[in-house]
């Protein structure tokens, strides 16, 4: 029989061959397995073999022994059971427990060297991407831009980037033993240029085919998947987790995070208000010759459907507003009389 | 002259007493004499039976037809579920009444009431040189009857429906109630004021065309005048937006651009440019707007049109910059009117590059619905013209209360008349 020996979090501390019978399990040196737990007494309980079948069995001690929620005396132990002592939980297996096969290792190395780049690379990648930032935000700018200026939006955006990358550093320190910390900059800057790449270019298509519809969803696709890709990345930085597991963790959270966006948007249609217009507004430096355009007449004959969506919107409100004073015919009847009672009233004062 | 002057003054010193005297007494005879035909109406929500509005009336027929704004009781007429109307007659007694008649063009509405009475005005027209004294009366942000001195100044020139300017302070309350001349005639009615004694009145003449339609035919369900005004709106656009880009054609030169302006004789235009030393760029704006619009209700206006052109252009930055620019002028470029969303519907917009000889354009149309009204529509034009590196023009056409045949017809007479003016 083997005995492992499992802390608070589920984590196997070690394992013991138990061989010469009986062994003694508490907290004092002088026993076969001994448990770092202030709440094991030390001399907490014995493992025996009573013809053929094995037992574990309580000294008396302070805390007790348990099984699932009752506190026993005598155990009887097979394979697989699980036993606690103090806030130790022992289990026990017959060495023939079958095991998985081991997993292929494509990558080599060990998990403690992952790094997304060593540190000069890295701290490159996270140069670049903050200089692209900073043209963008250039292009961007319609006023006198000081170089000052420049730099202070750059300086914020890198102060955003290393917050995000050092809390993923923090876990990373917790699961793995190591920051990363530069691999987890280096890592979101790229998304950083990705994700201002994947806007321009939204805004490109925008801009071309002013008719295309789909482009606001096929953008919000395109941003969740850039964010599933951020988060698998930093997962495989910070944590152990299989690959299959980090994946469906990533695609939840972006699920999670377009379900919230899509949430606020459908809020916002909702609230469609009658004095705000809402159209393509995108102008780009291209060449007349180079846009692709319709006629004038085309464009004004399909504002036909224009007419068909205002007419559908007031029907719709009319229909609305019928369902909700389905009542009215009856206010108006309490209404009628106090319309006789004014003049009389009236006259007596 | 200096003889001539001096001697004006003293005139003017020593006129004084039994002059001013004679005037004022003068006006307190009109009063003595017509205030009894002036009424004070009132729109009542039926639920609380707390009045909404007040405004002022008077009777024009011995059977105690009233007359007065259609903006004092447009409520009535457009919920006439929710509201009523009632007025006070000469002795202060509260009485129904009912909204018979509407002109909503010319702001002008009939009430009966079961009153026969031999108090009443006879409306005739009556013609008027430029300073005769006007006696206006009404109430006055309701403090009570009151009368106004004041003088009759002429039709305004550029408005789209004639509208008498009084020289005289009329108030909120005022409206509806009549104007008189010395004789004792109804010249006009209270309408509406622009501050300052500037003040404007309804001719007589349509008030009458209302009345003798009002008489003529029995009285209509509530429903049948909200399709009433309905098919005033309808006509009256029909009419209005009948010559515009067709009796001129002027153009204005912006930058390189040429674009329409002045598209009929009712609108008034105006020009101005953004040059600051510290700014990137240049603007220069020209707009045209009618001057007149229809009251439909306190939160809804109709038959206005604007245009508005905008050019931009920059030698300081470069082509990416420039447009970044260019696109958010575009973007706070205005264009939506302001309107409640139980009048309207929202807006439905479409956008598309638009080819034409020489110049291409990004064009959006824009429209929106009265929603008690089919058939009318706000639509708004905008454009921006594509393809230089360092200029750009910025352009919209706004019409509020027009058919769609129409709205598409201006749309394309507009885009039709951008142009670049070189290249």
């Amino acid at each position: 029989m083997i005995l492992e020996v499992v802390d608070g979090r589920g984590r196997v501390l070690h394992r013991h061959r138990l061989a010469a019978l009986p062994v003694t399990v508490g907290r004092a040196y002088d026993c076969d397995v001994i448990l770092d737990d202030p709440y094991v007494d030390p001399r907490h309980l014995t493992i025996g073999v009573d013809q053929d079948a094995w037992y574990a069995e309580d000294n008396g001690s302070a805390n007790g022994t348990w099984r699932g929620g009752a506190r026993l005396e005598r155990i009887p132990i097979v394979s697989g059971i699980e036993i606690r002592a103090g806030r130790t939980t022992l289990r026990f297996l017959d060495p023939t427990h079958p095991v998985p096969a081991a997993l292929a290792d494509r990558r080599g190395g060990s998990p403690a060297s992952r790094s997304f780049a060593d540190p000069t690379t890295g701290l490159l990648i996270v140069a670049a991407a903050m200089t692209a930032y900073g043209l963008s935000m250039f292009l961007d700018s319609t006023t006198s831009l000081k170089p000052a200026g420049v730099a202070s939006s750059i300086v914020a955006m890198l102060l955003i980037a290393s917050l995000w990358a050092g809390a993923w550093a923090l876990a990373t320190r917790m699961a793995a033993g190591r920051l990363r910390f530069v691999s987890h900059l280096a890592w979101a800057s790229v998304f950083i240029v990705a994700f201002i790449a994947a806007n321009s270019a939204g805004q490109w298509v925008g801009f071309f085919f002013p008719g295309f519809r789909g482009l606001s969803s096929i953008q919000l696709l395109l941003m969740t998947g850039l964010l599933t890709c951020l988060l698998a990345g930093h997962l495989w930085l910070a944590t152990e987790m299989s690959s299959r597991r980090r994946w469906r963790v990533a695609i939840t959270t972006s699920l999670l995070a377009l379900g919230v966006v899509s949430l606020f948007t459908l809020t916002e249609a909702a609230t469609d208000a009658s004095d705000s217009l809402s159209f393509a507004r995108v102008l780009k430096p291209v060449s007349a010759g180079l846009v692709p355009t319709s006629s004038l007449d085309d464009f004004l004959s399909s504002t036909e459907r224009l007419r068909a969506a205002v007419d559908e919107l007031a029907a719709k409100a009319e229909r609305e507003e019928a369902a909700a004073g389905a009542k009215t015919p009856e206010e108006a009847g309490v209404g009628q009389p106090v319309h006789g009672d004014v003049a009389p009233q009236a006259a007596r004062r | 002259m200096q003889a001539a002057l001096g001697l004006a003054l003293l005139v003017a010193l020593s006129a004084p007493a039994s002059a001013q005297e004679q005037e004022s007494s003068a006006t307190a005879e009109i009063f003595r004499r017509f205030a009894d035909r002036v009424v004070k109406i009132e729109v009542v929500e039926t639920g609380s039976g707390a009045k909404a509005t007040v405004g002022s009336g008077f009777v024009a027929t011995a059977a105690g037809h009233l007359i007065t704004n259609y903006h004092v009781i447009s409520q009535v007429v457009l919920r006439p579920e929710r509201y009523r109307v009632q007025w006070y007659d000469a002795g202060g007694r509260v009485r129904p009444g009912r909204v018979v008649a509407v002109d909503v063009v010319r702001d002008l509405a009939v009430v009966t009431t079961d009153a026969p009475t031999d108090r009443f005005f006879t409306l005739a027209p009556v013609p008027l040189p430029q300073g005769t004294r006007l006696y206006s009366l009404g109430h006055p942000h309701d403090l009570g009857l009151t009368i106004v001195e004041g003088t009759y100044n002429g039709l305004l020139e550029y408005s789209l429906y004639p509208k008498i300017h009084f020289t005289g302070p009329i108030n909120p309350g005022m409206s509806g109630g009549p104007a008189l001349a010395p004789s004792g005639k109804v010249v006009g009615v209270n309408v509406s004021t622009a501050g300052e004694e500037v003040s404007f009145l309804v001719p007589i003449e349509p008030a009458i065309a209302l009345l003798s339609r009002a008489v003529a035919v029995p009285p209509p369900a509530p429903k049948t005048l909200l399709a009433d005004v309905g098919a005033q709106l309808l006509e009256n656009q029909e009419a209005y937006l009948a010559p515009l880009f067709k009796t001129t054609d002027s153009a204005v030169r912006l930058g390189p651009f040429l674009v329409p302006t002045q598209p009929a004789r009712f609108f008034r235009c105006w020009g101005d440019a953004d040059r600051r030393a510290q700014q990137l760029y240049e603007a220069v704006q020209h707009q045209c707007s009618t001057d007149d619009y229809i009251f439909l209700s306190g939160e809804e206006s109709s038959g206005i049109v604007t245009l508005e052109h905008r050019v931009v252009s920059s030698t300081k930055l470069n082509p990416l910059r420039f447009y970044a620019l260019y696109q958010r002028q575009f973007q706070n470029a205005t264009g939506g009117m302001a309107a409640g969303d139980e009048e309207m519907t929202a807006y439905r917009c479409q956008t598309r590059n638009v080819g034409r000889p020489g110049i291409v354009i990004r064009a959006i149309v824009c429209f929106r619905r009265y929603r008690k009204f089919a058939g009318l529509y706000d639509a708004v034009v905008k454009a921006a013209v594509l393809g230089a590196r360092d200029t750009g023009l910025i352009t919209s056409l706004t019409l509020s209360g027009v058919s769609f045949p129409n709205a598409e017809r201006l749309a394309k007479s507009f885009l039709e008349r951008i142009r670049w003016a070189r290249r």
